[in-house]
């Protein structure tokens, strides 16, 4: 039977190809997500372990400070850990986020999201993560050393001298040229300027601290034992971690940023391994019934039941095989495409070596044999059911389950999946509500799916109602002909389209909402801020912007963490009340800006509510750097876009060392001009080169562009589902034409130009991709109002684009034009002779 | 329905098919001059491999000779281009063949008017009602193929290659799937269609009850014309036949 099965598999190499293209794809996209990830996550551990070789021990603060970044340790510390019993080195260290060298043309030299560091230049060796490769390291206030990939790109020579932005823009001496430890020319993408400590430490406002003192152990002392010498001599909040472990955790904070890209990535790429497991079952169901005749006869010989649907299972096994390994190795090609891809939406992502992980290999192979076996697997069950009689009939079909059973089947799980919907609107915690919404939105996709036969014809019969011609009524006859057929083929595509127009509804109502809270919200005309780098500059910008005639009221916003009660860790804002106040309203229950002053906080409705506190009680809040604070509730607000909590900015300087603003807001003088208070600030703000202007017309825009960004990356994402689901469409319509040769044959006999015969072919195709595309269409944008009304604030304002649905409509059809191409052709190109002579 | 009974409505001249090369070549048509005569049923008959289906697909604008000529009345089909042959074939000819007929998707009376709609225009309502009386199909007019028996299904094919009144008809073996009353039956109403509408009808078959019913027999042999009977009965053409086969030369 082996032979047989084999044999079968290369009879019919061309629908095989095809349907193995299907299998082929999906694995490519799951193969190309794990190669991408596990290729970034290599490349951040190498940047760390880089960065922490030679280092033994790190002395840090225990909890991250102003705007995300570490906070700062005593100066005086050294000392103390120096003095300990096994320490070989020690270095103190200090850094600055949104440092950028301006090239020698004069523009900034930015990143697109990659961060841009100030570091202090390490003097011992062994802790120096750096080797210079050209010049000398910085020695004098005013010289500095930068990174080769940023020298390269700066057209720098040694010797010149360059500006440099810091807390303002300087100019310095170039000294020297950096490599990091491992050759690599920078780190992951990011610019790095090395200042001397004492420098740095003034640039960064840390006189007398240090991010972290990097320590290397005497020979014969243990990183581990070393740390726990270190740990004892360290007051509370500052700990004492070894190389390996301080490097683990960064890298695992990368690996946490990174990993709803991966997830998302996966996701998208079982929703195409789901659509091509559509497509073999279609694909295996329609061959098992046109060989109907052939298993019968097999059965006659004397094969049993279970060597026929072995021999369909063995197909299926070779197919799944073969595809699963061409995909794992396609999925190198998905990985490249998918790192273009991404820099194309402006994320560069940087690499080392491609990892191609035994994992990626398991997964890729068990996935795709095994989605190719079950979703052949009813098939070769119905194959086995053939009776041997006949082989003796005329007509041989396949026994097929009945559409009506299917068609309640399907309906009890749409009626559950919308059961699970509504359930997750009881549900809390965003876990449980994205599992209710994700399997609700499955089900409903397969239930609608396994529901599509039944309708099929009224669709068909609606959507093919216009034509008039013979060849569209033939088309709309023959999508009709075989509903379970035509509503797999449509079903794959549906998913596609449903999952495109889930995102779309969600995207658009994000930015619809966003648009509507910063009319409610938030009054300002102006707002400054670092672009996508999102990294924190020098308050001087608010200083010099508000001097300014035409500048009304500027708004600082600084972010910064700490711990309550419970030890969660938690996030505030520190803002100048007084100015800030003038430009964002969250809608205060109790109190008002004016109320809040040092030693006092403000903080949400909820969050009041959840940490048990009321106006006038006292909030215990620690921070890193000032230990335990109680700050007492000064005003209480509804809701605003920020975040929970505020504090003054003299507040704000008591508990965070680093001072500098995340955001600055402004407001045009009563009488101003719009354009001339804008084109004030851009000339203040023009020592900060990486610091851009936008009013706020522009913001939405953008706000609106980024969602559109995304939008377009996650229709990328999803062009494989379709395309997958238009591979599908080829397969069923090549096939059913090898199936109607003889139709087509006295079709074309009796006078059919093959011109009409193509068209015909054609609209069976777009009715087919039509009915996918309105199914799709009719979930998908169901399943994004669910979302968008379950996600609650702050989507709040619930966007149908219907000039984007009617879009994909159109682009359903052209997938059915675009599908029906080579069956039409096929079609047109029968021989009359031989389809009427085929007995 | 008068028809000058002596124009000729299909002719052959000199009619050479040749398939395959080399060793493998089989002339399947090896010099054929015939001519079928307007509102005459002629049958071809022959062995296996005679030559005669190919000789009915090329007379029909199916298949294309290697040399010689056929004409459809005065239309030289060598001269048309496979665009020209397929639109004669739509709007000149009508054909019946020994199975799978029609198109399972249309109703039967979608399946006779299908020539129509291919062309674009619209039936002649009249002359369809005497075709679909004259074969007693009117009660049948919404089924499905599926539904309707195999002489049903004959029928609505005889229909649907008259109802274009086409110059000729071509039948391949009409009978052939039909058990022989109600091969007889169909035979009768061709036979009919010849005689009270004029209609020109040309079929292939190698059963000899099927050729008692033409006015005339051709017999092919090796893709010559061997032999040619009028007014033929069954019985002489099994007679016929039987002596062509054990190898005597023909009268032709």
């Amino acid at each position: 039977m082996l032979r047989v099965a084999l044999k079968g598999i290369l009879a019919s190499r061309a629908r095989l190809v095809l349907t193995a293209f299907s299998v082929i794809l999906g694995i490519a996209f799951v193969s190309g997500s794990f190669i991408l990830s596990d290729t970034i996550s290599k490349t951040f551990d190498e940047v760390f372990e880089n960065a922490f070789a030679g280092t033994d021990v790190v002395v840090s603060s225990e909890d991250d400070g102003a705007n995300g970044q570490p906070e700062p340790i005593p100066a005086t510390l050294l000392p103390a850990v120096e003095a300990v019993d096994g320490v070989g080195a020690a270095a103190g260290g200090a850094s600055l986020l949104g440092v950028v060298p301006i090239k020698a043309d004069g523009e900034p030299l930015t990143t697109t999201g990659a961060p841009q560091f100030g570091f202090s230049w390490t003097e011992d060796e062994q802790l120096n993560p750096f080797d210079i490769t050209e010049g000398a390291p910085p020695e004098t206030e005013g010289q500095v050393a930068i990174d080769a990939a940023t020298f390269t790109e700066a057209g720098y020579a040694v010797g010149d001298r360059i500006t440099v932005v810091a807390d303002a823009a300087r100019q310095f001496e170039l000294v020297g040229v950096v490599e990091f430890g491992g050759g690599e020319e920078n780190l992951a993408g990011a610019t790095a300027v090395l200042f001397t400590l004492p420098e740095m430490q003034r640039l960064a406002g840390l006189e007398g601290q240090f991010d972290s003192i990097n320590l290397a152990a005497d020979d014969g002392v243990s990183a581990g034992e070393l740390s726990q010498r270190v740990a004892a001599v360290l007051p509370p909040g500052v700990q004492a971690q070894t190389g390996q472990d301080a490097q683990q955790e960064q890298a695992n904070e990368i690996t946490d940023q990174i990993r709803p890209v991966t997830y998302g990535l996966l996701g998208f790429a079982f929703v195409s391994v789901l659509v091509s497991a559509f497509i073999i079952f279609n694909t295996f169901s329609i061959t098992v019934s046109q060989r109907a005749r052939q298993m019968a006869l097999l059965r006659a010989v004397g094969a049993s039941g279970r060597q026929v649907r072995r021999s369909v299972l063995i197909e299926a096994l070779v197919l799944g095989l073969v595809a699963s390994a061409i995909g794992l190795f396609a999925g190198l090609l998905v990985a490249s495409g998918l790192k273009a891809l991404f820099g194309l939406f402006g994320a560069d992502i940087p690499s080392t070596t491609t990892q191609f992980l035994p994992r990626t290999w398991i997964v890729a192979m068990v996935l795709g044999t095994g989605i190719t076996l079950i979703a052949s697997y009813l098939p070769a069950r119905r194959a086995s059911r053939v009776p041997p009689v006949a082989a003796m009939r005329d007509e041989v079909v396949a026994p097929a389950g009945s559409p009506r059973a299917r068609a309640i089947g399907g309906g009890i799980a749409a009626i559950a999946a919308i059961g699970l919907i509504a359930l997750s609107f009881a549900l809390d915690g965003a876990g449980p509500i994205l599992a209710a919404l994700g399997v609700g939105a499955l089900l409903l996709l397969l239930g609608v799916g396994a529901m599509a036969a039944a309708l099929i014809a009224p669709m068909a019969r609606a959507i093919g109602a216009p034509l008039r011609g013979v060849s569209g009524r033939l088309g709309r006859e023959n999508a009709m002909r075989n509903p379970r057929r035509s509503a797999i083929t449509a079903a794959a595509l549906m998913i596609g389209l449903a999952l495109v127009s889930a995102s779309t509804v969600a995207t658009q109502s994000l930015s619809a909402s966003f648009s509507t809270i910063l009319d409610e919200q938030f009054p300002a005309d102006y707002i400054v801020t670092t672009g996508d780098q999102e990294a924190p500059f020098s308050p001087e910008a608010a200083a010099a912007i508000a001097r300014q005639p035409r500048v009304g009221a500027v708004g600082q916003l600084r972010e910064g963490d700490w711990r309550d009660a419970g030890g969660a860790q938690r996030s505030l804002n520190g803002v100048n009340a007084d100015e800030f106040g003038q430009l964002h309203d969250p809608e205060f229950t109790q109190g008002g800006w004016n109320d809040l002053v040092a030693g006092t906080v403000m903080v949400s409705e909820g969050q009041a509510g959840s940490q048990g506190v009321g106006l006038g009680d006292e909030l215990v809040m620690t921070f890193a750097r000032a230990g335990e604070q109680r700050l007492r509730v000064a005003a209480i607000f509804d809701e605003s876009i920020f975040g929970d909590y505020f504090v003054s900015l003299d507040e704000y300087e008591r508990n965070y060392a680093v001072q500098q603003d995340i955001v600055v807001f402004a407001d045009a003088a009563p009488g101003a001009g719009a354009d001339a208070a804008q084109a004030e600030i851009a000339r203040a703000i023009r020592p900060f080169p990486n610091l851009e202007v936008q009013n706020q017309r522009e913001f939405k825009d953008e706000i609106q562009s980024q969602s559109n960004q995304v939008l377009g990356l996650i229709f990328v994402l999803l062009a494989f589902a379709i395309l997958i689901a238009i591979f599908g469409i080829v397969n069923t319509l090549a096939l059913s034409v090898f199936e109607r040769t003889r139709e087509i044959g006295l079709l074309r006999a009796i006078g059919m130009a093959p011109r009409q015969t193509r068209r015909m072919v054609m609209w069976e195709s777009v009715i087919v991709a039509l009915i996918g595309g309105i199914l799709g269409l009719v979930v998908g944008t169901f399943l994004g109002v669910m979302l968008v009304e379950r996600a609650g604030s702050p989507l709040e304002t619930l966007s149908i684009p219907i000039p984007i649905l009617v879009a994909l409509l159109v682009l359903a059809a052209l997938a059915g034009v675009l599908a029906g191409v080579f069956p039409a052709w096929r079609a047109s190109r029968i021989n009359v002779l031989r389809a009427i002579a085929q007995e | 329905m008068s028809t000058a009974a002596n124009g000729s409505a299909a002719r052959a001249e000199g009619a050479v098919k040749v398939y395959g090369e080399g060793d493998a070549e089989v002339r399947a048509l090896d010099g054929v001059d015939a001519e079928f005569a307007e509102g005459r049923f002629t049958a071809i008959m022959g062995p296996s491999g005679s030559g005669k289906s190919t000789l009915m697909h090329c007379m029909a604008g199916l298949d294309s000779l290697t040399a010689g000529r056929v004409f459809l009345g005065d239309t030289d089909l060598t001269r048309l281009d496979e665009k020209a042959r397929t639109r004669l074939r739509r709007d000149e000819v009508g054909f019946i063949f020994q199975a799978f007929n029609l198109v399972p998707t249309l109703t039967a009376a979608e399946n006779i008017t299908l020539p129509f709609d291919i062309a674009g225009r619209k039936p002649d309502r009249q002359w369809m009602g005497t075709v679909v009386d004259a074969l007693g199909l009117g009660d049948r007019l919404k089924h499905k193929p599926a539904e309707l028996s195999g002489g049903q299904q004959q029928r609505v094919a005889a229909a649907r290659a008259m109802v274009s009144r086409p110059k000729i008809v071509f039948a391949d073996e009409p009978t052939g799937a039909l058990d022989s009353s109600t091969g007889a039956e169909l035979l009768g109403f061709m036979r009919r269609a010849v005689d009270e509408y004029g209609q020109t009808m040309l079929m292939v078959t190698h059963d000899p009850s099927a050729a008692g019913f033409a006015d005339r027999v051709v017999f092919l042999g090796d893709g010559r014309i061997v032999d040619e009977m009028a007014d033929p009965t069954a019985e002489r053409v099994l007679d016929r036949m039987k002596t062509l086969s054990d190898g005597a030369p023909g009268a032709g």
